[in-house]
């Protein structure tokens, strides 16, 4: 019957692909029919983490068959795989058919595995007589790395209790930089202890021969038959795998693994996900991909920048390798700045905030780029219906110095000469950005890199008016060990974010400009004084300049004056500590604090308010004029950050977290969307400092040898001197914004349920649901808003579900659906309307009194990488998308608009209101 | 209040008409109701001035209870003193009125209004200072094809006529402020109707307001003895040109409060869609609720120098490009349609008083 099958299946394969002469058939069909007999012989198995060549390898103890194949062809990557009372016909044709590889008998014990495209008489015969002849080798990557280490002389007389202390460091071959989060298995065990931040580890061992195996992703398994009889200290380097790992799986990221981590809310957002998710218009996009994550939502598509729990955009510290960035959009928002080409780890802590971060309240979105490769060049260029990218690394001196340059520019001009309106054929929409970045091994273990980054974007919509604005930063950052148990981080970050805002050709045509100007230079020091306490330490000084508000008329003719606004400067000097330790097997904690002080200063001109009066231009009694760097007036406080982990078992773990997080420059919008104009100020005399107090209880388990996870968490946040703006306020080109606003006072609560399953050889994905309420309200005061009331802040979405699926029909080729729900934000609409001077007014007594209608929307995408199977040569890969697939009219927000002298009327606006089919395509060399 | 111009830039990006916009209906609870709204003006008009008492209503009405019943006066800063007397209007609408003579308007000096409702309530406004005089000295029509997007993504163009304005701008006052309230006003005859006795028809007089009731104001710094050119406004080209409109501008040199309560007001009624665009919230006016600070009082009293200039066009006025047929013909009768061609009253903001200046 089997025997039988081989044969049609075979020859139909063969025939229908024209790639096999009939002398193939004719030489190897006595073969299979002696292949009977093992091809029917029933065997159980399971294997985990193996790759084919290893499944293979077993298989052949299992039912006394030797397998003949090249392993460098075969893909390498690692898969589960498990069979029960299966043939080995079913076995392996369950196993290699997914993977594009099949299997034909030579004889009764020798079977040959290979690729379709390699299934022919001359491969298969050549295949046979290189195994015959012993000349097939595994490439090295495939074999663990073998080290025999010996501490101490083995005693006269061994006792059998005895404990030896090994500590060890574990450091990158290539580059000699510590690899934290490896994992240090003994004695073939699955649970193994991670490496520190250091990429030490401290552990205790019987007396005697111990087997070791050290395993980090993107690096080749190191094994260690130590021979231990006293304590000591080894260092092992670790061997990366020759392929560009880090490009795809940054999996082994420590904040990745919920339980074992101590701080809650830590999100991970593999890079190799962000590529996968569904795209819209071909780029795959960090901030986008942020918001699959469980409390994380944006106002809707085109929206810039994205809201945590609640919080405003501004509210997020967002950093690209430590240095700030002040708007991270691309395309007012369609896409964002960080280019996922050279991204190495995105980490967002929306709980617990490490004290090394601090000037936001919401969250930390920390986005680390990759060094350049210090071997080879290599490199890659993409294209999609957006931008074309690419990406070029290398030595510039082997294994010392390297570089990475990458660049993405748009090409979405074309596009809008599809658009309806004149206006829109001749408007123009580029961006670009562009970064360099070189990195100097000094010693073995310390390290320089210098890099530097640029963006710029233009919008300009016909000749009526348009927007500009970009990012520049400069970084520097030294790397240093201190001793064998600390390093030390010094880095300097300087930047500029610019906007202007224009009307080219009206009567009244002008250009408007502001930004802010930013330094600050970091010293951190991160301390392992012994196994159970890692400290983070160091001081930081960040000094934030709003630039001025500037006016200018565009042409002659212009009705417009210039006019230039002066805004305010602030800086804040920090210090900060955390330690996190152990206590017993059972508790983790994390204790630290940052104190801060923060002063404004001059050059300044300060209006003094009459006292107990509203702080109005009516209001205004005296001024006092501040000279140049003289400070005005100074803040600030201690932050305490705490967590605590308790693990009830290994595989479950409950946390609770404090915060307090205070924030120094706010910025000015009057929408819920902010623009790029929208005005940066820091705090100053009558602006206070926003200050937070977030508390977390999470609840983290996994399974399965983390197959599935398993986490919650339940906060409640309050905020102090949150600007909330007055009625009808003017916040541009005001000298005394001030007036503008109050200082008022906000609450967040709710909780987040994040199920995931991480592998599969199928299905992986994860379903996250969240639940949160965002208040804002003035306190009674001379003056008020919405009379004193709580009312729902802009982006109160209280459930928000995002789920995602992703199928692979083998590791290469996947599928994956991603859905978003979120409840409608709230707007402000008009509650009455009255009569003045025969026009009809709608007024707005009641702030967001309405919500927009909620926003759904699935997307599906197809990815075919090779990166993920080829080994050597260009590799291709390709995706396509339809992002909203069910061409939902999403609403980005609610206006109002008069037609003669009716009453006001409400439309939805959507700026993605149908399905968007994309095509991607990489080439990585 | 939405940002109408950075939404309209990211459905321009969308580019290939993936961005929509639709009316949606709201069932949002409504606000108080009883707030007293004040809308009037004391200029240096040789006619009457009129001051509005209403209340707020629903959203989506455009209907507003008037306050009967109160005793209003102005005063200045003279000691001067007179009362406004409660009346109605040609087309029945009541307000209350001070006589062209009651009260001298001289610029320079401050005025203000007590307003004491039926159940003694007490209102108040700031006092005002009358704004020097700014002549009002052409207006002229321009025409213009302007594209639109139309129902189902079609690109329309409109035919419009710009109102421009010119102003010599005097040296005596910086900044001057100045607001224009202007409409067009057609002549609208109706058709008999069919039949062997049809009564008699009537010729109507339709008022059509700019932009939607954009309120145009601007602030002119540093600008005084040169001449001032400004589009106030525009009009669509369509049948109030085939037999006839006037368009009337009236000037109005404003202070620096009023000049911010029309803008917010302008921003707030009609979003002009830029980065300026103040937010939603309650627009308050220059009005107090002498008897409960606490309570607020919507609407404006706006002291003003004013100017008046029509100008009338007809149907080629424009030129061949912009010319309009004939509206209405016997067979819409039997089509069922364009009854207002029958009964012209069916007109909005239409009455058969011929206006004054007509001729």
């Amino acid at each position: 019957m089997h025997k039988t099958k081989i044969l049609i299946t075979t020859y139909n394969y063969l025939w229908s692909k024209f790639r096999v002469s009939f002398f193939l058939l004719i030489a190897f069909v006595p073969f299979a029919l002696h292949a009977q007999s093992r091809m029917n012989t029933s065997a159980t198995g399971s294997y985990k983490d193996k790759n084919i060549y290893e499944i293979l390898t077993g298989l052949e103890a299992t039912y006394n068959v030797r397998f003949c194949s090249d392993p460098e062809l075969l893909p390498w990557y690692k898969l589960d795989y498990s069979f029960r009372n299966k043939t080995l016909h079913e076995v392996l044709k369950s196993l290699l058919a997914k993977h594009t590889l099949t299997y034909v008998p030579f004889n009764d014990s020798l079977v040959a595995v290979c690729r379709l495209q390699d299934l022919n008489g001359d491969y298969l015969r050549g295949l046979k007589d290189r195994f015959i002849n012993g000349t097939i080798e595994l490439p090295e990557f495939l074999k663990p790395v073998e080290r025999t280490i010996t501490i101490g002389e083995a005693p006269q007389s061994k006792t059998t209790d005895a404990k030896v202390r090994i500590s060890g460091q574990i450091n990158d071959d290539d580059t000699g930089e510590s690899i934290a989060g490896a994992n240090i298995m003994l004695n073939g065990s699955r649970v193994g202890q991670p490496t520190n931040a250091l990429g030490q580890f401290r552990i205790d061992l019987p007396a005697g021969t111990s087997l070791l195996t050290i395993r980090y992703i993107g690096y080749r398994d190191t094994k260690i038959n130590l021979s231990a009889w006293t304590d000591g200290e080894m260092e092992i380097k670790l061997s990366p795998l020759p392929l560009g790992l880090g490009e795809v799986l940054i999996e082994g990221n420590r904040a990745s693994n919920k339980t074992q981590n101590v701080q809650t809310a830590v999100e991970a957002l593999a890079v190799s996900t962000v590529k996968e998710l569904p795209k819209l218009l071909g780029e795959a996009d960090v901030v986008r991909s942020l918001s699959t994550l469980a409390g994380v939502s944006n106002v809707s598509d085109g929206a810039t920048g994205f809201n945590v729990r609640g919080g405003n955009v501004d509210q997020n510290l967002t950093l690209q390798d430590d240095a700030p960035l002040f708007n991270t959009a691309h395309v007012l928002g369609l896409f964002s700045v960080y280019n996922p080409d050279v991204v190495q780890s995105v980490t967002l802590y929306k709980g617990h905030v490490p004290a090394k971060y601090g000037g936001r309240l919401s969250s930390v979105l920390d986005v680390k780029l990759r060094d350049g490769d210090f071997n080879k060049f290599r490199g890659n260029i993409g294209l999609s219906l957006a931008a074309a990218r690419g990406r070029f690394e290398g030595p510039i001196i082997k294994k010392r110095v390297s570089i990475i340059a990458a660049v993405r520019r748009s090409y979405s001009d074309w596009m809008l000469q599809f658009a309806p309106l004149a206006e829109g054929k001749n408007s123009s929409a580029w961006f670009y950005d562009g970064l360099v970045k070189v990195t100097a091994r000094l010693t073995e273990k310390s390290s320089l890199s210098v890099s530097a980054y640029q963006s710029k974007d233009f919008f300009r919509y016909g000749q009526k008016y348009g927007y500009g604005w970009g990012n520049q930063i400069f970084n520097a950052t030294l790397r240093q060990p201190l001793g064998d148990r600390a390093v030390s981080v010094f880095q300097v970050n300087t930047g500029r974010y610019n906007a202007n805002y224009f009307e080219p050709s009206s009567v009244n045509n002008f250009n408007l400009t502001n930004g802010v100007d930013y330094r600050n230079a970091a010293w951190r020091v991160v301390l392992i004084p012994n196994a159970r306490n890692e400290i983070n330490t160091g001081v930081q000084w960040n000094r934030n300049m709003a630039r001025p508000e500037v006016l200018r008329p565009k042409q002659s003719i212009s009705t417009i004056l210039s006019q230039d606004v002066p805004k305010d400067k602030g800086e804040e000097f920090a210090a900060f500590v955390d330690d996190e330790f152990k206590l017993g097997t059972r508790w983790k904690l994390v204790l630290g604090a940052r104190g801060v002080v923060y002063r404004h200063f001059g050059e300044k001109t300060v209006r003094i308010y009459k006292q107990g009066a509203p702080i109005t231009n009516e209001n205004i009694i005296d001024s006092i004029n501040y000279r140049k760097g003289q400070t005005i007036n100074t803040a600030g406080g201690v932050e305490p950050r705490v967590s605590i982990s308790y693990k009830l078992d290994e595989k479950r773990s409950l946390k609770i977290s404090y915060n307090r997080m205070r924030q120094y420059i706010h910025q000015i919008s009057n929408l819920a969307a902010p623009t790029p104009v929208d005005v940066w100020q820091v705090s100053n005399t009558y602006i206070a400092p926003q200050t937070g107090d977030q508390y977390d209880i999470g609840y983290s388990s996994e399974w399965k040898d983390r197959k599935w996870e398993l986490s919650s968490d339940l906060f409640y946040k309050t905020v102090q001197d949150v600007p909330i703006f007055k009625n009808l306020p003017d916040l541009l080109l005001n000298p005394n914004i001030e007036t503008q606003l109050l200082a008022g006072e906000g609450r967040t609560y709710g909780f987040e349920i994040s199920g995931k399953k991480n592998k599969g050889n199928r299905w992986t994905g994860w379903l996250n649901y969240t639940y949160v309420r965002t208040f804002l309200r003035t306190p009674p005061s001379v003056e008020t808003v919405n009379k004193g009331d709580w009312f729902p802040s802009d982006f109160d979405q209280p459930h928000q579900i995002n789920a995602y699926a992703k199928y692979a029909f083998n590791p290469s080729v996947t599928v994956g659906f991603n859905y978003t729900y979120r409840m409608g934000r709230p707007i402000t609409v008009p509650n009455r309307v009255y009569s003045v001077g025969g026009v009809i007014v709608p007024d707005y007594s009641v702030r967001n009194n309405e919500r927009i209608p909620s926003y759904r929307r699935l997307d599906f995408s197809l990815n075919a990488d090779q990166n993920k199977s080829r080994i050597s040569g260009a590799k291709f890969s390709f995706n396509i998308s339809i992002y909203n697939v069910l061409g939902r009219n999403n609403p980005f927000s609610v206006y109002f608009e008069k037609l003669q002298d009716t009453y006001p009327k409400a439309y939805s606006l959507s700026v993605i209101g149908s399905a968007i089919p994309s095509i991607g395509m990489d080439v990585t060399f | 209040m939405i940002n109408l111009k950075y939404i309209i830039a990211l459905i321009a990006l969308s580019a290939l008409g993936i961005g929509c916009i639709s009316e949606i209906q709201l069932d949002t609870e409504p606000g108080d109701l009883t707030t007293l709204v004040v809308d009037g003006d004391f200029t240096n008009s040789k006619s009457e001035h009129r001051l509005f008492l209403s209340r707020p209503n629903k959203y989506g009405v455009s209907k507003f209870e008037h306050v009967p019943n109160a005793k209003i006066s102005i005063n200045d800063d003279a000691g001067n003193k007179a009362n406004y007397i409660e009346t109605l209007s040609p087309e029945l609408i009541p307000y209350y009125q001070l006589a062209a003579n009651a009260m001298p308007a001289v610029p320079g000096r401050s005025y203000f209004i007590e307003i004491a409702l039926e159940d003694g309530t007490m209102y108040r406004s700031a006092p005002q200072v009358m704004p020097i005089f700014v002549p009002l000295d052409t207006v002229r029509l321009n025409p213009r094809f302007v594209p639109r997007l139309g129902n189902g993504g079609i690109v329309v163009e409109d035919r419009l006529a710009f109102v421009e304005i010119q102003t010599p701008l005097p040296t005596a006052s910086n900044p001057i402020y100045l607001r224009w309230d202007a409409n067009c006003v057609y002549y609208f005859p109706e058709l008999p109707l069919p039949g062997p006795l049809p009564p008699p028809t009537r010729q109507c007089y339709v008022t059509d307001f700019f932009n939607g009731q954009f309120v145009p104001l601007i602030e002119l710094r540093n600008q005084g003895g040169s001449t001032f050119k400004y589009e106030i406004g525009n009009k669509f080209v369509d049948k109030a040109f085939e037999k006839g409109a006037y368009f009337n501008v009236i000037q109005r040199s404003v202070t620096a409060e009023s000049f911010n309560y029309w803008k917010k007001l302008s921003k707030v009624s009609n979003p002009e869609g830029t980065v300026f665009d103040a937010p939603p919230g309650t627009l308050l006016g220059n009005i107090s609720n002498v008897s409960n600070p606490d309570i607020g009082v919507l609407g404006f009293f706006e002291v003003s120098s004013v100017d008046t200039f029509r100008i009338k066009a007809f149907n080629n006025t424009l030129g061949p490009d912009f010319s309009v047929g004939i509206h209405c013909d016997e067979f819409d009768y039997y089509r069922g349609s364009d009854l207002e061609c029958f009964d012209c009253l069916k007109l909005r903001n239409s009455t058969i008083v011929q206006p004054h200046y007509w001729r």
